[in-house]
């Protein structure tokens, strides 16, 4: 199939348009950097609509008539090329790169601008810097290239990342909004990397204004491909590989267990335990994490001609994950067609058709952690064994679990996305838009929980004391119409206006149907997925069913207005009104809006033909806008149902409130000032961007925590304000060493500096969040900080207890020694907490190096972040004995025995109060990606009639330069409880292989 | 043509922006409001207060820690290191204001009065839509549950934030800690008017609702506490007299699932799960048998103590009804498994459920057991103690007579009469039928604290870090104390 598929393509032939008239011109259009031929160059008769493209070894043939004297040659990303013909039949042409595409358009919401004209900050990537990357999502491989963007990766298989542009700005929803051709999304899921023409990051208010409501935590633009007119390509592309976790977590072996094990025992006055019986020694993680495959396949075509314009692809994503048995696969099919029916009216739309299906991890990464390492999976009869009695009822042989739950969730869904649009030039200069979106997605899932038992006879647990099977069906339903007017005029070559103004309309509903069902002795369900409906069983009464329903709206109105003059002086201004289903109608409605200003210097006569400075803008904003990001109803009183009263065997139900509503909660607003300036020097060798940024989010939505005291939970209150302040930095460097080496140099740095500069309002609390208390969000600090004791030594005798200051409660030599920092009362209490850590960095940066010889490219991406700390939660549990991380090795033991690691002991409070003890740093250097390729020679591709052909291999997250010492220093988590890791997934290693062909 | 397109577009508009605020007008789906919900009237809400008192915090696992573990009766129990830093610190006295049981029983309580007030609010505001007789109950009902979590609280806090009313203006969220007599006076006044209004009886429909007799004998507690001998005298007489009650149900069967909402029964939370319910209370898991396989019965913590063992008269029955012994062949046929690494494994009887309960539930976990809260037994104590205290010696004798008579079932050789008239002697006499007769059931460690006897007892208990004037009550959660940004004000000594 695939070759008969292969054939076609080749078959597939690409003509030079010639129009039969007095003189044929040819020639031959070749690329400066490297002579190679450049295929789909537009060839224009000046003056004329007569033109033609080259073909894939940079042929022309035109026909040209007397009196037609110049060739305009244009192709995306160099500079046009206007010649004169005189005399001549064949022309050759070298094409010279337009390096930083300054003529080059980009996104802006709504349209598209020139991005010279831009006075904010957007940033923009190319699809092929995320194409060929081994990830499940597009964004993952942004990290480190942009500015101003967090990502924080997830190593779970199929997992979208965590992205923060430009600090935390909100306490609820901090992601930011997708818009793939104009469609808002909440993921791009449904995406096909291959089709990524480009990426933009909206990062500024004034930027984001025009996105209001749903843009305060920053908005990337996607466009897909479209085909240059006259030309059809095709596109095939596959990689495949696998991941590998590089990064495991220190634990004590067999050996090491039992003595540390036996000495706390010791500490406590209690007798050794016999491990007689216990002779393995089990490396749990070793079990649970395996090498786990990857690959991808695309397939793309794009054609357009004068007036039709197509698009199609196919894709196929499998992903294993590192856990076992966690996977993820996709499908992708995609279509867009645009209809040019006259010089006035354009008709388009696409449809996107999404397949996923999941197998969820069935391993527990803390359980392999905690599990302790002196018995074996399974014993000598082949049944799983169970932990000592000292943790056997809490922590399960990790093996047993992942093999008994292997394969019994079934989990799937479709996405259809599609869109339609109208488009009508009047009067020369207006443009009416029409669009209209739907997204509709289904997911279903069923599973099966088993009844099973294990371990050796008088050690058995029974987790399930019945089988039971649950079925799940929901569906999502977003629809958004659009409708702009654009006026566009240019008035003697010096005023250029665009002038925008519309409306957009959101409704989002989703819906869900769910219900499980018991089999118990003798009738237990058995464990084969055709048996995993809700009909099996008999009429059980312990069977559940319930559903639910939400739904949200939004509506705006939009004015936009971009203005130059003489391409020196830029001014955009925007003004948008928001209304949404969140809040009570008196408080529904926001005004939201933009300016901003920029000054091209490099247009001022006094700067012109400057050989250092090819380019600079000076450039200034402003911008307001609100977010609304919590759920639905929460201006209600809403009742939860769940509840019932009892007496004896009677029940009756009750209701209570869900919280005490709050009716006037409103738009959280963020406002932002943004200036900098883009430079280019050096005959575009080097390029400088840079940024300040300074915002603050007022009103911010958000849950306090009360006093206990009230007994009650509050919905959503609107107290505080948070200020995101830094500078961004992006430099760049391309230069050659010869006709045959070239390489590039880019750079970027952010700073952060993230402060809560009120919170709680008139209440006047701290938000006190982390499943130890330790992450506050209280004035002067960044959200979430960390807040404990601070870990001076270790006691080393009763003597230094005796001199130290009052201690709380017991303490005894081995004991943690914290600092007294409030030394007034000479004691240890709660007033010797202080802020420890911040989980947000301070600097985010990244560095990719490229380097290529003849057709050879390497690249070479680093990433990291500095400044900020990662709170162990995983090694502070004492819910039963669990194995020990490699640290407790040097444990305290005596005098001089340690002055970091407290003696064995888990039963002594002190020792696991919220301290530096429990953090680590959080910096992080990582290769993030190792890439080399080579490119076929055009000598190669003419004999095998192919435009474009690579190979490649690459290497994603080969090392990682850390002092974290979990899985990942990635931690995630919700704003105010970031960075805790109780258990983060492992960000694997990832080697691969692929290749790209064109035709 | 042109202006046609022009006039549809601004008409199309004009309605669009006239939609606006019905488009954005979204209503909740699948749930009610209190607007919404179809009864009406109050007992959704009245419901909705009983089943918060099986909230994990309010009768779960922190309480059996607070209540029992605290005591020289009962020993953390399960694995020599489980519960380091959950359930040990409350054995061993090494508490420190950031433990997390506590945290939890102190918001959870709140969380349960909360619930006490919004009936109150509620009533008030339906006033004009229901009976004065619908709205007297309603009231009572929810007094008498905000009387007895009070009571709970400033027992394990002394003086606790006090909210009497719904807090929904968050000016007024912050609220200081009151005194311990502030709190008694609610406590009172909650459980008087309660007693003036309750039914003696809720017939079989509501069997298990809380009753003048309820109210009356928890009353009779709260004087006892505060050593007001005649009211609390006073309240147990109304109790033993209004003949609702009796101790007609044998000792051994007092603490099975046949003997939840006997004649014995005062006031007792109600659970339920079976296969048609699950409204179960998570307060036997965690003292259940901690086996394996079909004896996986829970974690085994809250086991009674060697001094509890030694407590007992000799071939005192009620021993072998309280004690789990390991090795010790049960009711119902099944053997007390040994606990790898625990010598001499005991657990507490009193929450050990029917075999034939766990097979209809499919669970092995006693989430159906009632939580017996005050017995007709336990009101006879207090009737002698109070009694004793004034000079009432043959009352005292005579209340206590009826409890050991129950006792004995039916063996006359053992448990003799008490005939002690001395008043000293005889008051120790009650204490220890009072620690026996009520062993493992929540009243141990309030009551060596109220005697003045806790740290005797506890020392010679081997819990040698109690330290008078400190642990007698537990700290305010530390949590609390930075949320309310210093406006409460720690427990002396931690």
């Amino acid at each position: 199939m695939k070759r008969i598929l292969l054939v076609m393509m080749f078959s597939t032939t690409l003509g030079t348009i010639a129009w039969a008239q007095s003189r044929q011109v040819q020639g031959r259009v070749v690329a400066a950097e490297d002579n190679q031929p450049l295929p789909g160059v537009n060839v224009l008769v000046q003056g004329t609509q007569k033109g033609g493209v080259t073909d894939i070894e940079g042929n022309f043939s035109i026909a040209v008539s007397e009196g037609e004297n110049v060739l305009v040659f244009t192709f995306i990303g160099y500079k046009t090329q206007i010649v004169q013909i005189g005399g001549r039949q064949t022309i050759d042409v070298v094409m010279e790169s337009d390096a930083f595409a300054l003529e080059e358009v980009v996104v802006i919401g709504y349209g598209t601008q020139r991005k010279r004209d831009v006075t904010g900050s957007i940033a923009s990537l190319k699809g092929s810097d995320v194409s060929d990357k081994p990830n499940a999502n597009p964004l993952n491989a942004i990290q480190g290239k942009v500015a101003g963007v967090m990502v924080t990766n997830s190593g779970v298989a199929g997992a979208s990342p965590t992205i923060q542009i430009r600090g935390v700005g909100s306490i609820s929803g901090a992601n930011p909004l997708y818009v793939v051709d104009g469609i808002f999304a909440n993921n791009i899921d449904f995406v096909n990397p291959n089709d990524i023409a480009s990426m933009e990051i909206l990062k500024d208010p004034s930027s984001l204004a025009i996105y209001g409501v749903q843009g305060a935590n920053g908005v990337i633009i996607i466009t897909t491909k479209r085909a240059q007119k006259g030309q059809t390509n095709v596109n095939v592309s596959s990689y495949a590989g696998f991941q590998k976790v590089i990064d495991f977590i220190d634990v004590t072996n067999a050996e090491q267990f039992k003595m540390l094990y036996n000495e706390e025992l010791s500490n406590r006055g209690q007798a050794q335990y016999d491990f007689s019986n216990y002779t393995a020694n089990t490396d749990w993680q070793d079990l649970i994490l395996r090498n786990a495959f990857i690959t991808n396949h695309s397939l793309s075509i794009t054609s357009a001609s004068e007036r039709h314009q197509t698009s199609f692809s196919l894709n196929y994503f499998k992903q294993d994950g590192v856990v076992k048995y966690d996977s993820y696969s996709r499908y992708t099919a995609r279509l867009r067609d645009e209809f040019t029916i006259n010089k006035h009216i354009k008709v388009g739309g696409d449809i996107s058709i999404f397949r996923w299906t999941r197998e969820p991890q069935t391993a527990g990464l803390n359980n392999a952690i905690w599990a302790v390492p002196v018995y074996a999976p399974k014993g000598p009869d082949g049944v799983y064994n169970t932990a000592p009695a000292f943790q056997r009822a809490q922590v399960s042989n990790p093996v047993a679990v992942m093999e008994f739950m292997k394969g019994t969730t079934i989990s799937e869904g479709y996405r259809v996305v599609a869109s339609g649009f109208v488009e009508l030039n009047f009067l020369k200069d207006f443009t009416w838009k029409s669009v209209a979106y739907a997204d509709l997605g289904f997911s279903k899932s069923r599973g099966y929980t088993p009844f099973y038992q294990y371990g050796a006879v008088g050690e058995t647990v029974q987790p399930n004391q019945f089988s039971s099977v649950r079925q799940r069906n929901g569906t999502n339903t977003t629809w958004q119409v659009d409708h702009t007017l654009t006026y566009s005029k240019e008035i003697n070559n010096e005023h250029v206006f665009t002038v925008l103004g519309g409306m957009t309309q959101q409704y989002i509903g989703s819906d869900f149907i769910e219900g499980s069902r018991q089999g118990k002795e003798p009738l237990i369900i058995p464990n084969h997925p055709d048996f995993w409906y809700l009909g099996i069983g008999d009429n059980d009464p312990t069977r559940t069913n319930n559903g639910g329903a939400d739904e949200q709206a939004f509506l705006s109105f939009l004015l936009r207005a971009n203005y130059a003059f003489k391409d020196k002086y830029l001014l955009n201004v925007s003004y948008r009104r928001d209304g949404t289903s969140k809040f009570n109608p008196f408080n529904r409605w926001g005004n939201f809006g933009s300016v901003g200003a920029g000054w091209v210097v490099t247009e001022e006569s006094f700067m012109a033909n400057n050989d250092i400075i090819n380019f600079l803008k000076l450039k200034a904003s402003w911008g307001r806008l609100g977010n609304d990001k919590i759920g639905n109803y929460l201006y209600y009183p809403l009742l939860n149902t769940g509840v019932s009263g009892v007496f004896g065997e009677n029940v009756y139900p009750a209701a209570i409130p869900q919280f005490i509503p709050n009716p006037n909660i409103r738009w959280e607003v963020v406002e932002g000032f943004d200036a900098g300036f883009e430079a280019i020097f050096l005959n575009n060798k080097f390029t400088a961007e840079a940024s300040f940024y300074n915002r603050k989010t007022r009103d911010i939505l958000v849950t306090i925590d009360v006093p206990g005291a009230v007994g009650a939970s509050v919905s959503q209150v609107n107290a505080g304000t948070i200020l995101n302040r830094g500078i961004e930095l992006v430099l760049g460097w391309n230069d050659t060493f010869s006709q045959d080496w070239r390489y590039t140099i880019n750079a970027n740095v952010t700073t952060i500096h993230n402060e809560v500069l009120s919170i709680g309002d008139n209440v006047g609390y701290t938000i006190i969040a982390g499943p130890s208390g330790q992450s506050r969000t209280a004035i002067g600090h960044p959200i979430g900080a960390f807040f404990g004791y601070v870990q001076e030594g270790i006691f080393q005798s009763q003597e230094e207890i005796n001199s130290a200051p009052n201690q709380q409660g017991t303490i005894r030599p081995g004991d943690i020694r914290y600092r007294n920092v409030n030394d007034s009362d000479n004691a240890i209490n709660d007033q010797d907490r202080t802020f420890i850590g911040s989980p947000i960095p301070d600097y985010t940066f990244g560095l990719s190096l490229g380097l290529s010889y003849k057709s050879f490219d390497l690249s070479v991406d680093l990433q990291g972040v500095a400044g900020n700390e990662i709170y162990r939660q995983r090694s502070s549990q004492t819910f039963a004995p669990l194995n020990y991380e490699a640290n407790r090795l040097k444990r305290w033991v005596g005098p001089g025995s340690s002055n970091t690691e407290p003696i064995m002991d888990n039963a002594r409070p002190n020792n696991f109060l919220p301290s530096t003890y429990f953090l680590d740093k959080g910096d992080y250097l990582r290769i993030r990606n190792v890439s080399l390729g080579y490119n076929f020679p055009s000598a190669v591709l003419e004999r095998i009639k192919l435009k474009n052909a690579k190979v490649y291999v690459n290497a994603q997250n080969v090392f990682t330069f850390m002092k974290a010492t979990g899985y990942s220093p990635e931690v995630g988590g919700s704003p105010v409880s970031f960075g805790i890791d109780n258990g983060v997934y492992p960000i694997p290693a990832t080697y691969t292989a692929g290749i790209n062909l064109s035709f | 043509m042109k202006k046609k397109v022009y006039t549809v577009l601004i008409a199309a508009l004009t309605l669009l922006v006239l939609g606006c605020e019905d488009f954005l007008d979204r209503k909740p789906l699948g749930r009610y409001t209190t607007e919404t919900y179809p009864t009406g009237g109050l007992t959704q809400f009245i419901y909705g207060m009983y089943s918060d008192l099986r909230l994990y915090g309010v009768h779960a696992w922190p309480y059996v820690g607070v209540v029992s573990i605290r005591s020289d009766d009962a020993d953390k129990g399960s694995t020599p290191t489980d519960g380091a830093q959950s359930q040990a610190p409350y054995d061993d006295f090494t508490l420190l204001p950031n433990h997390g049981l506590t945290l939890t029983f102190y918001r959870d309580n709140y969380r349960a009065i909360n619930k006490c007030n919004v009936v109150l609010q509620q009533s008030d505001s339906l006033r004009s839509e229901i009976s004065e007789e619908e709205y007297n109950m309603a009231r009572a009902e929810a007094r008498f549950v905000r009387g007895y979590l009070y009571f709970n609280l400033v027992r394990a806090f002394g003086g606790v934030p006090k909210v009497d009313d719904l807090i929904t203006d968050s000016d007024n969220f912050n609220v200081p800690r009151a005194s311990k007599e502030e709190i008694y006076t609610l406590i009172e006044q909650d459980l008087l008017y309660a007693a003036g209004i309750l039914p003696p009886t809720w017939g079989a429909a509501f069997i298990g609702r809380p009753t003048r007799g309820s109210a009356q004998g928890l009353l009779a507690k709260v004087y006892l506490y505060q050593q007001r001998w005649a009211e609390s005298l006073q309240m147990s007489q109304n109790v033993i007299a209004s003949g609702f009650y009796n101790l007609n149900t044998p000792y051994n069967v007092i603490f099975t699932e046949a003997g939840e909402n006997t004649s014995e029964s005062v006031f007792e939370i109600q659970a339920i799960r079976n296969e048609s319910y699950n409204f179960g209370i998570e307060y036997v898991v965690g003292q259940g048998i901690r086996g394996t396989g079909a004896m996986d019965l829970g974690w085994g913590f809250n086991s009674p103590s060697v001094q509890l063992v030694n407590a007992y008269e000799s071939g005192d029955p009620r021993q072998d009804h309280t004690i789990l012994f390991q090795g010790e062949v049960t009711p119902y046929g099944e053997i007390v498994p040994p606990l790898d690494g625990v010598p001499n494994v005991r657990y507490n009887q009193k929450v050990y459920t029917n075999p034939t309960y766990r097979a209809a539930a499919g669970s092995r976990f006693g989430h159906w057991m009632n939580v017996r809260i005050l017995r007709y037994a336990d009101v006879l104590l207090m009737a002698a103690e109070a009694a004793n205290e004034l000079n009432q010696t043959s009352n005292a004798l005579d209340y206590l007579e009826q409890v050991r008579a129950r006792a004995r079932g039916g063996n006359a050789s053992v448990l003799p009469q008490i005939t002690e008239t001395n008043q000293a002697l005889l008051r120790d006499h009650i204490r220890h039928e009072r620690r026996i007769e009520l062993a493992m059931e929540h009243e141990r460690f309030f009551d060596i604290v109220r005697w003045g006897i806790a740290e005797t007892v506890l020392h010679a208990a081997g819990k040698t870090n109690f330290v008078v004037g400190k642990h007698e009550l537990l700290p305010i959660p530390q949590e609390e104390i930075d949320r309310s940004d210093g406006v409460l004000i720690q427990n002396p000594g931690y």
